[in-house]
């Protein structure tokens, strides 16, 4: 069953403004459909400037889309008002990537973790510090944290501190926007399984953004692949992984550091600057090894290949 | 993070100084009552125009009162001053450079060219014209000086709404679904104040300034009540016979502004982080 559906949705910005400036305008998110389902962990890959944060911000509602619909529990989010778009905000919490911007440097941890619960108007002083120490325990921190502020604590206790604070509302959804990306190796490991607990004990769905295919592997059941605002291949993880038919989810894969590899396919050099891209083709036709000449002049469609989406003209 | 700017600034000795003149022109307002040896308004008329001795220690005016004592109670109108028309401009400030820079698009445009057109005025001239309106008091001052220094602090709190309203920390406070009001007030506000620190410790010796240059043309604190800026204007008319009159205020007026601007500067370098990790 779909917690969460996305459908046609597009964001775009206008770079290049001014009074007489030429404006331009960029899809960040082009037209891209997926959805997830309960318990699932559900990932996004792409290279960055691929559009995945702008996908959690428009799921997170802190931007309104230019064109499509957000679905949670089949209600389109964009609607909601008053007390049901408190509802929702208490189920869809968020994860950012960088433990160092995303707490308030000028509160204590204690602040920041009974803030959400205030604000949802939930428990009494006591109640809220029980909740709090039962949240702390889970993400394997001690009380003794609570009157401390955040310059005090490590990149990765203050990724458990995010957590926690997500953890607080007892949400049905986590969106995890880069949680490991400025993390040292050993405590991405350890945050990881942090989530993978999480998970099965809470069960919650995960929205699990990265540009790490390895992690993506570890953790998500399905997973979508960007490039420039457009999913070019979705999938079950394992078949993805084991069977990329996107040239650029092979060229992702095979740049991936692996211990026993086979010699990478090599990607064309990028000769187009950026508006170079034509907008009639395939986005990724610059860089496609196996470009042919409909890429230049026809978008290609999502068509379903071994249970997959994927959009390439090669599989038309 | 209190601690490192903390350590920064008592390194800087010029601002320590400048600390410790502030706090002394502080005590001496609050103590006015107590360490004033005479009476600020008591005329003496055996005693016109003497200079510096035991019994006055910077001489009498030439209504024989002391000035000493004049310098001590006119201290009260400059800090008071200072502090009142700083903390309405800050009050104002704040509160118009938060909504701009936190909502931005066309509010923003509207308020920052609001705050251009204040400050094409020379402000001045502004406060003169007012108060050649209204009756000119004290009160009237610390208003109208306050209302016309808003627009730098008001810029200041914009610019760093602008950068920290995206940060990750506003993000996750609107994903948990705070008013705007409690992310402005708890959230964003506490982490854009060092530089309105910064800018109102240079506010308070301008409002200094401007109050003494008022009284001194009569259109401030009005006599007998005694400002630094009043004992001045009976300094410059008498000025060939009486120096004292117009050196003693006229050194206190310096000091204290002159002390504000090296605290100011002093919290600049202590609270800039681009400076810190150099010796830390």
């Amino acid at each position: 069953m779909e917690i969460l559906e996305v459908k046609n949705l597009t964001r775009s910005f206008q770079v290049g403004h001014g009074l007489w400036g030429k404006k331009t305008i960029i899809n960040a998110v082009d037209d891209i459909s997926f959805s997830v389902k309960r318990n699932e962990v559900f990932a996004l890959v792409g290279e960055s400037g691929s559009g995945k944060s702008t996908v959690a911000r428009l799921i997170l509602r802190l931007l309104p889309p230019t064109s499509g619909h957000i679905y949670f529990n089949s209600t389109d989010i964009n609607q909601l008002k008053g007390q049901d778009l408190m509802s929702y905000r208490r189920n869809m919490q968020v994860v950012f990537q960088d433990p160092f911007a995303s707490l308030n440097p000028r509160m204590r941890i204690i602040d920041t973790l009974s803030e959400p619960l205030i604000v949802h108007k939930i428990g009494n002083k006591e109640e809220r510090l029980k909740i709090i120490k039962e949240i702390l325990q889970k993400v394997g921190l001690s009380d003794d944290v609570l009157n401390r502020y955040p310059h005090e604590f490590s990149g990765g206790q203050r990724q458990r501190i995010c957590i926690a604070r997500a953890l607080v509302l007892s949400p049905q959804f986590i969106i995890a926007d880069e949680p490991l990306s400025s993390l040292d190796v050993s405590i991405q490991a350890q945050i990881i399984n942090l989530f993978v607990e999480l998970k099965k004990e809470l069960n919650i769905s995960l929205l699990f953004i990265s540009h790490d295919l390895s992690v993506i592997h570890y953790i998500s059941d399905r997973v979508a692949v960007m490039y420039m605002g457009k999913i070019v291949e979705m999938g079950n993880t394992e078949e993805v992984y084991d069977e990329p038919l996107h040239p650029y989810t092979r060229l992702l894969i095979s740049s991936a550091p692996k211990i026993h590899r086979e010699a990478p396919i090599s990607s064309r050099q990028i000769k187009e600057s950026f508006d170079g891209i034509s907008t009639d083709g395939c986005a990724f036709e610059p860089r496609c090894q196996f470009s042919k000449g409909t890429c230049k002049t026809a978008k290609p469609q999502h068509t379903t290949i071994k249970g997959r989406q994927v959009a390439c003209h090669l599989y038309t | 993070m209190f601690r490192i700017i903390f350590k920064r600034f008592y390194r800087n000795t010029l601002a320590v100084v400048g600390l410790a003149i502030i706090v002394f022109f502080a005590m001496i307002a609050i103590l006015a009552p107590f360490i004033a040896p005479y009476e600020p308004t008591k005329i003496d008329v055996n005693n016109v125009l003497s200079p510096p001795d035991i019994r006055h220690l910077f001489g009498t005016d030439e209504l024989g009162r002391d000035v000493l004592s004049r310098i001590i109670w006119g201290s009260r109108a400059s800090l008071k001053v200072g502090f009142i028309a700083v903390g309405i401009a800050i009050t104002i400030g704040i509160f118009i450079g938060s909504i701009a820079g936190y909502y931005g698009g066309r509010v923003d445009s509207i308020l920052m060219r609001f705050v251009d057109m204040m400050l094409a005025f020379p402000t001045f001239f502004l406060i003169l014209a007012v108060i050649a309106i209204v009756e000119p008091s004290l009160s009237t001052i610390m208003i109208v000086i306050g209302i016309t220094g808003w627009m730098d602090v008001s810029r200041l709190v914009r610019a760093e709404f602008l950068s920290l309203k995206e940060r990750e920390f506003v993000f996750a406070a609107k994903a948990i679904g705070m008013t705007d009001w409690r992310i402005i007030w708890r959230h964003i506000l506490p982490n854009a104040l060092s530089p309105v620190f910064v800018s109102a410790t240079f506010g308070v010796a301008g409002a200094i300034l401007v109050e003494s240059g008022l009284s001194f043309l009569g259109l401030g604190v009005q006599p007998p009540e005694p400002s630094w800026g009043n004992i001045l204007t009976s300094g410059k008319d008498n000025i060939t016979v009486a120096w004292w009159l117009s050196v003693f205020p006229g050194l206190a007026i310096l000091l204290t502004v002159l002390s504000y601007n090296l605290v100011g500067e002093g919290l600049r370098d202590a609270i800039d982080p681009r400076l810190w990790n150099s010796d830390e």
